[in-house]
């Protein structure tokens, strides 16, 4: 880069409003105490959602879609935006065989985990967010196992 | 401002639970947050709200991040999607769906790229010296800049030395920001 290109990028950046927040989130400086998740390890059983599973619903918007693991079987809603750009995906998952067990659902889109929740076995997990493709709902065992389901292909 | 350690280093120290790490990280990239949060056009409750809310997620991202270098991108990207959910949930901004603040692989966008670069600039005055970082400041923070006779007298130098130090100390920010042409 120039000389010239280099000071007018320079120039163009510093018009940018550049704030330091309130002193009031300081907080966030202090390490989270929630563990972050491992990525699934290579072989995880996966599946993937298809366009059709999600417009099943009434009207097109919002299918119910059912999937069986082994040691787990998922019921989700899928509904895709309606004007507003967000997602909702909400379900249940029971293990199988049937075990007392807490799961962590983890709702991930390329390099970031959108959202998580840890729920008992068989109880519900919700989460919205704007999605675009490639997103994926990850369910860790207890045990150490990763069941993945992949949300749909971009059309 | 004091020097700032090597992002690769920190995303490491932290996926080890560093705690000290981690409180570095966020003070690194504290102001890129926020005034990202700020640039989509929130106010100032709702950008610390959102601010909050991407600590949170990179912590829960630590290991899938592919490549730490690309941190301040990484957050960019997320604090616009975060601050996107965070307007259209509270019902502060109803409008047509920007695609680029949902979009985790942006395009080439202008503003994200001056964001970028507004962090290199700061992690790159660490880099200076005391007297080269008040030369720029002088120069290239103050609206409008200082005069040479201004910036000699503040700085104890001759006036007709200010000129050749402040093309030394833009250079030696360029080096210090690791420019590539």
């Amino acid at each position: 880069m120039s000389d010239n290109s280099f000071l007018d990028r320079l120039q163009k950046a510093l018009k940018l409003s550049w704030k330091e927040p309130p002193k009031e989130v300081d907080n966030a400086k202090a390490k989270p105490k929630e563990e972050p998740i491992q990525p699934p390890p290579p072989g995880s059983s996966a599946e993937t959602l298809t366009p059709a599973d999600i417009r099943s619903g009434p009207g097109g918007k919002g299918g119910m879609v059912s999937r069986s693991f082994p040691g787990l079987d998922v019921t989700l809603m899928v509904t895709p935006p309606d004007g507003d750009g967000l997602w909702e995906v909400r379900g249940r998952a029971w293990r199988n065989p049937k075990a007392d067990l807490d799961l962590t659902v983890v709702l991930v889109q390329g390099e970031n985990v959108l959202d998580q929740s840890v729920v008992a076995n068989g109880a519900s997990f919700s989460f919205q967010d704007s999605l675009s493709d490639a997103w994926s709902l990850e369910f860790h065992l207890a045990e150490g196992n990763v069941v993945v389901l992949d949300g749909p292909p971009k059309e | 401002m004091g020097s700032q350690v090597d992002v690769k280093t920190l995303v490491a120290q932290c996926r080890e639970g560093d705690e000290g790490a981690w409180k570095d990280l966020v003070s690194q990239y504290e102001n890129l947050v926020f005034s990202t949060a700020l640039q989509t056009g929130l106010d100032q409750d709702a950008a610390v709200d959102v601010f909050q809310q991407v600590w949170v997620e990179l912590h829960r991202s630590l290991f899938r991040i592919k490549d730490p270098q690309a941190l301040p991108r990484w957050l960019i990207v997320t604090t616009r999607r975060i601050s996107y959910r965070q307007a259209v949930t509270s019902g502060r901004w109803v409008r047509d769906l920007r695609e680029d603040l949902v979009d985790p692989t942006p395009r080439a966008d202008e503003v994200v790229s001056l964001l970028e670069l507004r962090q290199q600039i700061q992690d790159g005055m660490a880099g200076l010296d005391p007297r080269c970082r008040r030369v720029v400041e002088l120069f290239f923070f103050t609206e409008p800049p200082t005069s040479y006779q201004d910036a000699s007298t503040e700085l104890g130098l001759a006036e007709d030395s200010i000129g050749s130090l402040k093309s030394r100390c833009l250079d030696r920010l360029r080096k210090s920001m690791e420019v590539k042409p």
